[in-house]
Formats: structure tokens, sequence, C-alpha cells
């Protein structure tokens, strides 16, 4: 097994040649290479068991892959449930990342973020005081302050209903464009991908099935949702899919 | 409201009890009413004995809930997370988990005497199965994506486990805790039955052999009463302690 991390790259900030994921003796990944520039918004769509999620799990760091891994060593990550830890107030789970630095500088930082997520007079509330939105902006801003360069999002928004999730949109693009991370977020709501992504990869059995750059300007407004150029892309990431 | 609620069917129990003794349907020396059981815990208390018996009992209650709730904690956060640690203690603890903790006293009564470490050791061993069995399965349960979470965050395996898996076991072991502190109750009146000078259980075995019934149901009474006061202030002071207890409680 081969695996390289290093804080150093160039334009390609995510660089992975041949990256394969068993368990047990089912191969989950098969021999996925993939470049992600600095800055660059990736979304993974799939069917249930397609291989995003893992693909996710497999760049974080979080479970063991053979092949070729460039990936930065801090990464920040969102998950659709767990995504707070519920004993520790919106403050001090925001805070947790932040362990070095004085105490003062903290404060700042943790300010910062409540105010990004408009949570400014709710830092001593705790997240089951909170609406399923704001649980999942606290998440966001937790995994934003220690200032990683990569934010993996395994489909942050899932249980949200669709007004909120709309909101929740625009609100991370706002944050994206704002703060310059690299953003890999796994969905399996088309819609979503192609509004928020630079590019959108199809996985399908553990592979790469399509790759789809999405051409819509930013900052980019929900009425491109209605545009025939969106569904005529939506259609081909659907065909990919099934 | 509530309060009416929750003190009627103990004056409703009191009241039936007193009328039923008081009648000819039963023997009222084998069956004192609360009026009697109520002036004997008044002598007694006034005497000084019923303090002194509550005193010891709660001493060896302390220590021995203490000892086995540490035990058994710090036992079963390193079982759960630990596979080492699993493997090489939960095949001897299972071993020893059915047996009923009343069967060993006389055992350690040969290893310890009939002094206080017996007592103390006796009500220590109860305790932990409960508490180690249920900080085991908590920490067991730590949603990895919070623990994968946590590994971005922080380098710190210290903070890890004090900030992340503790507190998402916790629920687990304030469950374990509850269990313990009744076997705790029970424990101290099975160990002061044989070789104590003092304490609420010799106090029950002494006015038993004294005929006294009136003693004995008072001296019941306060080892009841005392049991269910320690399991409410745990309750309330736990969530005092970790207010976020109270939503993990109602989900």
């Amino acid at each position: 097994m081969v695996e390289v991390r290093s804080d150093k790259m160039n334009d390609a900030q995510i660089s992975v040649k041949n990256l394969s994921v068993a368990y047990r003796d089912a191969v989950v990944l098969k021999q996925i290479s993939l470049d992600v520039r600095r800055g660059e918004f990736v979304s993974l769509v799939g069917p249930s068991g397609s291989g995003k999620t893992t693909l996710l799990n497999a760049l974080a760091g979080f479970i063991p892959a053979s092949g070729e891994l460039h990936v930065p060593g801090k990464v920040g990550v969102v998950f659709q449930d767990y995504s707070v830890f519920p004993w520790m107030t919106v403050a001090q789970n925001i805070a947790f990342g932040l362990e070095n630095g004085k105490r003062k500088d903290q404060d700042e930082i943790v300010r910062h973020h409540l105010k990004l997520i408009q949570l400014e007079d709710k830092g001593d509330r705790y997240p089951a005081q909170l609406s399923g939105g704001q649980v999942q902006r606290v998440g966001i801003a937790r995994a934003l302050a220690p200032e990683p360069e990569v934010i993996f999002m395994d489909e942050p928004y899932g249980a949200l209903d669709r007004h909120t999730r709309e909101k929740m949109q625009q609100w991370l693009l706002n944050v994206w464009s704002a703060e310059h991370k690299t953003i890999i977020f796994v969905t399996h709501d088309i819609d979503e991908a192609i509004y928020l992504s630079d590019r959108v990869l199809v996985l399908n059995s553990g592979k790469v099935a399509a790759e789809h750059h999405i051409p819509f300007d930013r900052p980019r407004d929900e009425e491109i949702k209605f545009s025939s150029e969106f569904i005529r892309l939506k259609k081909e990431i659907y065909d990919r899919m099934n | 409201m509530k309060l009416i609620r929750l003190a009627l069917p103990i004056i409703v129990f009191l009241a039936a009890w007193e009328m039923i003794s008081r009648s000819s349907l039963v023997n009222a020396a084998l069956f004192p009413p609360p009026s009697k059981v109520m002036s004997a815990l008044i002598e007694m208390i006034k005497s000084g004995e019923m303090f002194r018996d509550m005193r010891a009992s709660y001493l060896r209650l302390i220590v021995g809930l203490t000892g086995g709730v540490s035990v058994g904690m710090l036992l079963g956060l390193l079982t759960g997370r630990m596979k080492l640690a699993a493997d090489l203690l939960t095949p001897l603890i299972q071993i020893l988990r059915p047996l009923p903790p009343v069967a060993i006293i006389p055992l350690v009564i040969v290893w310890f005497g009939i002094g206080e470490p017996a007592k103390v050791f006796s009500i220590g061993f109860a305790v932990f199965f409960p508490v180690w069995i249920n900080s085991h399965l908590g920490a067991q349960q730590v949603p990895q994506r919070l623990l994968w979470s946590a590994a971005t965050l922080t380098k710190s395996k210290w903070r890890t486990f004090s900030q992340v898996i503790f507190p998402a076991a916790l629920p687990f072991i304030v469950a374990g805790l509850r269990v313990g502190i009744a076997l705790s109750f029970v424990m101290v009146f099975v160990a002061e039955l044989t070789g104590a000078s003092e304490g609420i259980g010799y106090q029950i075995s002494t006015a038993h052999l004294a005929y006294r019934i009136d003693k004995m149901m008072a001296a019941l009474a306060v080892l009841g009463a005392s049991g269910a006061l320690a399991d409410y202030l745990f309750a309330v002071g736990i969530v005092k302690v970790y207010p976020w207890l109270k939503f993990a409680q109602t989900k």
C-alpha cells in the first residue's frame, strides 16, 4: 500500500492515482484516478452502493486504501448525522479544533464563525436546541474554524427539508467563495450537485462512470435550475447513474 | 398538582395499612400500624441509634460504591475501546458476572474477616458489574463518524477520550450507575447481617431477634427512603453537572 500525504502541492491540491479500496474480498473502489484543483468544488454522485461515500472516506484518510494518494494533511469533515458533538455548546463545538494559539484569538475565531453561520446569539445553546439546518451550519463552522485546506462533506443536507436545503446550498456557495476552500461533496441529489459544483463525478460500481464540467458562471442564481442547459446536464447525469 | 399525584399513593397505602392493622383481621404484633412504626422511629432517633446506624451504613455504602464505580468505569471504558484489554479481561469478567453478589459474602469473610473491609469489598464487587458492562457498551457504541470528525480536529488522544469518547458513553454509564446505586443498598444490608455492630442492616437483624417488628419496619423504611433519595439526587445532580444529558434522555 502506498500512501503519500503532502502539504506542498501546486496546482492539483488532491491527486489520486489508481486508488482502490477492498473490504474483505469485495473490491469497493476500482483504480480511481482524480485530480482536484485548489479551491475547486467537486461533487460525487451515484446510486447507493456506488462507492461515493467510500471514496470520500478514503480521500479523507479514514479508511485504508491502495494506490497513490496526495491529500493535504489538514482536512475538515461534515457528515449528515453525528456532525456535531451533542454534549458541547455551539461555541464549544466550533472551538474544539482550535488547539493552538491564545485564548483571546480562539474567542475571536469562534465569534467570526458564529457570525458566518448567523448564530451570533446562540453560542451557548446545545445542538438539541437548534433546528436541523442550524445544526448543519454549526458542523460546517466547526470544520472551517481550524482553517483546513479541503473540506469533505458527506450528504450534509440529506436530512433537511427542501426549502432549508435550498437556503443552505446558497449559503454554502457564499461561504465557499468567501473562504476559498476546496470542497468534495457527496450527494445523491443531482440538482444539488450541478448547482453547487465546478465538476460532477458520477460513480457507478466503484468506478468513475462520467465526469461533467459545469459551465454556469458564478455567482449562480436559483434561476439556472430551470434553464435548458441545466436540465440537459441533469438528464445526462441521470442516465449515467442508472 | 404534581405533588399530590406523587404523594397520594403513599398516603393511601399508609392509610390502608393503618386501618387493616387496627382491625382484628391481622395480628397487630406481627403487622404493626404505621403510627406505631413512626413512634419506634422517633424513639430510635432520640436514642441516637438511628443516626449511628445510618452513619455506619452510608459510610460503607459510599466507600464501596466509589470503589466499584471507579474500577467498573475505568475497565469498562478500557475494554470498550481497546481490543487487547477486551480480549484479556472480558472472559474473566463475564464468568464472574452471573454470580449473585450475595453468594461471595462467605468467601469474602474468609478472606477479609468480618470487619469493614469485607463489607466494603462486597458492596464494591456487586456495584462493579453493572457499571462495567454499561461503560463497556457505551464506549463500544461511539459512532465511528464522531471519532473520524474528532480525528480531523485534534491529534490529542486525551482530548479525544475525555471530550468525545467519555461523553458519548455517558448516557450508558449513567444507566449503569443507577443500577449500581440500587445494588449498593441491597449489598449494605446483606453485608451487615454478619459481623456488624452497627448499621441499618444490623438494626434490622437485631430488631428481628428482639421481636421488635415496629423497629424492623422503621429501619426498613429508612433504608428504602435513603435508596430512593440517593437515586433521585443522582438523577438530578448528574443533569446539573452535564446539562446536555436532559436532551439525550428525552430523545
